[in-house]
């Protein structure tokens, strides 16, 4: 069977070795495959639970006037469009309609706004000059330079507590920096149109700032009361069976560090095999058909790379089941998560590879899955709902050690979820029908070539 | 007369039989035939970069992101191919039957390559300095040591597994593992400058330089062995 | 060093334990010199150490004079076409020729006088802005002799020449091969017996490594004189005959098979026959204990005759 020679001409294949060292050492590295310290506890009544974002606007409102109100007199407004910062300053002409929303905010006049700012500006030296930057934004990219040992967070997207941190040390920064804020947000100020302005203003920015609607609520900082903690946990048992929020965690490692990457490279390498040994010329001229070819080797990628992925889910997954014992487990929550989650990155990569192989006969699939992998490992997580966005190539669900325990957000967006893979299923299948048809118009051209048939032809 | 005659002449020589080592030739041919689609990506990578992360009014440790987290990454695509062309069995074959040794091919382009990747992570670094950012010649150079280093790591492997597509796996493996693995690297730590450390880039390029050198070194032996 | 002549002496090569070439021991004059031989009997191997592409294990070559350990030395004046030529996908006919010029060493005069001379003997001039990739299999089979003459070498080395072309291609091949074998030595290779008979007056068998014989084509010829036999039989007994006879050729007519066989002895109801080279080969392998009997589907296949 042709699917059976294509998988063992993948699996005995340097490549693939390569793929498993790579794969086994990469989550190794992450910790994910063993998660024997990170148990839950049924909370007690008294303990600190930690925090969370809740859309209270009387928390949002000042804390988000205060921070933009520092920008404001700055004029060095922090986005993080893709996850890291990037630093907005603004035209006098969008200065100004900035201190309009401003003003509406806090109902003192868009004059008096702007006045306030020359003497921030006369106070602190630096008006708009950029030199300012430099002292200013030292610590308010928590996003990007994690910890003190000097490790990047931002592929291990962050916390979202972590998340409300960096406004928060932005504040800080922006309270000994900038003048005693007199600017308070006006009484009869409704939320609806509070968040309408703010939006605004991420608009002024070209968007990914902490002023987005969707992103306000990072300035809801709260923390989760017993009975919330007493809920997450009820969740994580009955709804999770233990195993299901360790398999999630496994998943987002596995996805984003290995299986929406290397598979790519197997693919490459299969089709380019395949040339190397002259055995396209050979296989071009037997009657198998190209749908019979490309599907083989296709499965034969997607089995293979699966394969130790699987294995890997349960090693990982069975490292916290003594923690457990007596209580009710899904076994089979890291195979549904690694058929569910995991393969159609799989898919994507590896058809993606064979598609731009079959059609281009070089290697540059794997710069193109190589930029896409890089831009979507970067995008981190800005808020719950961009971690399993439509077109994610990775969804992410690690946020912290315990993010295993975040069942109701992965309820939350079990839709998205499934569109999201659903797509990529899709697309994958595409493509492979686009390397079909590009295989049979090569197989075709490639009949008047006699220098094709030598090896038949000689023997 | 035969044995006398054995050791007269070292079968790598410099020059060619005029006396000439045609360099800028085989320099000129090689990038337009081998290294163009390479030069293409690397550029591309450049410019999305500033899709990726903020490239303008950066401090010197902000500024350090954009270059040694994304522009070393042409390393990788400029280096790794050095081995390229002549595994196709038929070709090496070909060109090793030749007087000029695929060896000095291997040098000429591996220095063509560092080359390249020096001017375009100046262009680059020139492009920040532009748009306000605190770059400086250590940024420059750091950010080169990377290059270097990943790109050493993609040739190295292509020259053991003879295969430019793996090749490209273990340095891209490298660079993720340094998102999670940080400063623990040690003084192979990619990503260190954005913390305002520069002492692991001497020890990366110093490791580069010594694995190009073994790589190329070792399709020599290779060959030797054969 | 002026002398056109090739010495291997006692020369032994291993990959791995399995051993290539064994205490091969010839010598080479000017002109056309077939190395005869089945798929894996060594020719690549003894071909590639000329070339300097492989280390011999032990045992001398000198190639004019020129020990063969002196590589530089040797690829100045070896031109080298292996089995299968192929070269940079993006380089077109004129453009491989001018790279390889330079590896072969050649100033840029030199290249544009030789590139402009040989693309012309092998009627190539016409294709010079070609894609390599985009010949066919006869005119890659040119220009990688072109490209093997762009240094003007006294030795030139030919993997399987005409492997994979056809009837006329092949022909017009050898004529430019014997062409270029006036003032050098050109070595080929080959499976296939006609190639030998039409160009090459002196040849060697090799077989696993061993050479079986070396001289003239008329010699070889003269050995297997007297030990080839046709006989007819019933289109039934064939299996057995085959086990039987060490069967050269045979055509069937109606129920009747006629075989072409060897044998040392007359045999009974056999009729003697002139040999053609391919007997000669034949039995060369048969004396060596390494003619296994040929399946049913391997017959009329084995080149042109």
């Amino acid at each position: 069977m042709l699917f059976l020679q294509e998988l063992k001409k993948t699996v005995f294949s340097v490549a693939y070795a390569v793929f498993v060292i790579v794969t086994i050492l990469s989550l190794y590295s992450q910790g994910a495959l063993d998660f024997g310290d990170s148990r839950i506890t049924m909370p007690r009544p008294g303990e600190n639970y930690g925090t969370t974002q809740k859309e209270i606007p009387e928390i949002i409102m000042p804390a988000a006037l205060e921070e933009l109100w520092g920008e404001f007199c700055e004029n060095n407004y922090r986005t993080y469009p893709i996850g890291f910062i990037k630093h907005v300053k603004l035209s006098d002409r969008e200065q100004q309609q900035v201190a309009e929303i401003l003003s509406e905010i806090t109902g003192v006049s868009k004059e008096e706004i702007l006045r306030m700012r020359q003497d921030y500006a006369a106070h602190a030296g630096t008006g708009n000059n950029n030199g300012a930057n430099t002292d200013f934004v030292i610590g308010g990219d928590g996003n990007i330079q994690a910890g003190s040992d000097g490790s990047y967070v931002i592929s291990l997207p962050e916390n979202d507590t972590d998340n409300a941190q960096v406004p928060k040390d932005v504040n800080d920064l922006s309270i000994t920096a900038a003048p005693e804020t007199l600017l308070s947000v006006r009484g009869d100020m409704a939320y609806s149109r509070f968040r309408i302005l703010m939006q605004q203003v991420d608009d002024i920015l070209g968007s990914g700032s902490s002023y987005a609607a969707d992103s306000l609520i990072g300035f809801g900082v709260v923390p989760l009361t017993y009975e919330e903690a007493v809920q997450r946990y009820n969740a994580f048992i009955d709804s999770d069976k233990i195993t299901g929020g360790y398999a999630r965690l496994f998943s987002d490692y596995a996805v984003a560090m290995t299986m929406s990457i290397l598979p790519v490279f197997l693919a490459v390498l299969m089709c380019t095999k395949d040339r190397r040994s002259k055995m396209s010329e050979l296989i071009y001229t037997r009657n198998v058909s190209a749908l019979k070819v490309i599907l083989s080797r296709y499965l034969a990628v997607i089995t293979a790379v699966m394969i130790p992925i699987i294995l890997l889910a349960y090693i990982s997954n069975a490292s916290v089941w003594g923690q457990y014992s007596g209580s009710e487990m899904d076994y089979l929550a890291p195979l549904k998560y690694a058929l569910g989650w995991i393969m159609p990155s799989a898919m994507i990569s590896a058809a993606l590879g064979m598609c731009l192989t079959e059609l281009t006969n070089t290697p540059i699939a794997i710069a193109v899955q190589g930029f896409w992998w890089l831009f979507d490992v970067n995008a981190g997580i800005r808020s719950v709902a961009s971690s399993y966005a439509l077109f994610r190539l990775a969804p992410r669900h690690n946020a912290g050690a315990m993010s295993c325990f975040r069942t109701q957000d992965y309820l939350d967006n079990f839709r998205r979820l499934v569109t999201n893979r659903l797509l990529f299923a899709v697309l994958s299948i595409l493509f492979i029908a686009i390397t079909v048809i590009i295989y049979e118009a090569r197989r075709r051209g490639s009949i008047n070539e006699k220098f094709s048939f030598k090896k038949t032809a000689s023997n | 007369m035969r044995n006398s005659a054995s050791k007269r002449q070292h079968p790598i020589d410099v020059i060619d039989a005029n006396g000439v080592f045609p360099f800028w030739e085989i320099t000129r041919i090689n990038i337009r035939h081998n290294a163009l689609l390479s030069i293409a990506v690397s550029v591309v990578l450049l410019l999305l970069i500033p899709l990726l992360t903020g490239t303008a009014n950066l401090d010197r440790n902000e500024s350090a992101v954009p270059l040694e987290m994304f522009a070393s990454l042409i390393g990788i695509i400029m280096l790794t191919p050095v081995f390229g062309p002549e595994q196709n069995p038929e070709i090496n074959d070909l060109v090793s039957a030749k007087y000029v040794s695929t060896e000095k091919i291997y040098l000429v382009r591996t220095v063509y390559s560092i080359l390249i990747l020096t001017l375009l992570t100046g262009l680059f670094s020139l492009y920040l300095g532009i748009r306000d950012c605190d770059v400086t010649a250590g940024l420059f150079l750091g950010t080169l040591s990377d290059a270097v280093f990943l790109g050493a790591l993609g040739m190295i492997t292509s020259a053991l597994c003879n295969n430019t597509v793996i090749a490209y796996m273990i340095p891209m493996f490298f660079y993720a593992l340094n998102y999670g693995m940080g400063n623990r690297l040690g003084n192979y730590y990619l990503f260190s400058m954005a913390a305002g450390d520069f002492g692991p880039k001497p020890w990366m390029f110093a490791t580069g330089i010594a694995l190009m050198a073994a790589s190329v070194l070792y399709k020599g032996i290779q060959k030797k062995y054969r | 060093m002026s002398r056109l002549n090739i010495e291997i002496k006692n020369l032994n090569k291993y990959y791995g334990k399995k051993q290539a070439l064994q205490n091969v021991t010839l010598c080479i004059e000017q002109g056309m010199f077939g190395l005869l031989g089945r798929n894996g009997a060594g020719k690549t191997t003894l071909m590639k150490t000329l070339a300097t592409l492989l280390q011999k294990k032990d045992g001398e070559i000198t190639v004019c004079g020129i020990p063969i350990e002196n590589a530089g030395e040797i690829r100045k004046i070896v031109g080298y076409l292996p089995q299968e030529f192929s070269m940079y996908p993006s380089m077109n006919v004129s453009e491989a020729m001018d790279y390889l010029g330079i590896l072969s060493g050649l100033s840029l005069s030199e290249r544009r006088e030789r590139t402009e001379m040989l693309l012309k003997k092998v009627n190539l001039t016409e294709h010079k802005g070609k894609k390599v990739k985009a010949l066919s299999g006869g005119m890659k089979r040119r220009l990688g002799i072109a490209q093997a003459l762009l240094n003007d070498p006294k030795v030139l080395i030919v993997d399987e020449p005409t492997a994979g072309l056809d009837p006329e291609e092949r022909v017009r091949f050898r004529n430019l091969l014997s062409e270029t074998a006036e003032d050098r030595i050109v070595i080929l290779s080959t499976h296939i017996v006609g190639d030998i008979e039409a160009t090459c007056e002196d040849i060697a068998i090799l077989d696993s490594g061993k050479v079986l014989y070396r001289g003239t084509v008329d010699q070889l010829l003269d050995t297997a004189q007297g030990k080839v036999f046709t006989k007819a039989a019933d289109r039934n007994e064939l299996p057995k005959l085959k086990q039987e006879l060490a069967i050269t050729g045979m055509h069937t007519q109606g129920k009747k098979v006629y075989v072409r066989f060897l044998s040392e002895h007359a045999a009974a109801g056999a009729e003697a026959c002139e040999p053609n080279i391919e007997d000669a080969y034949m039995l060369y392998l048969l004396r060596n204990g390494s003619y296994t009997p040929l399946s049913e589907s391997e017959f009329g296949s084995g080149g042109d005759r």
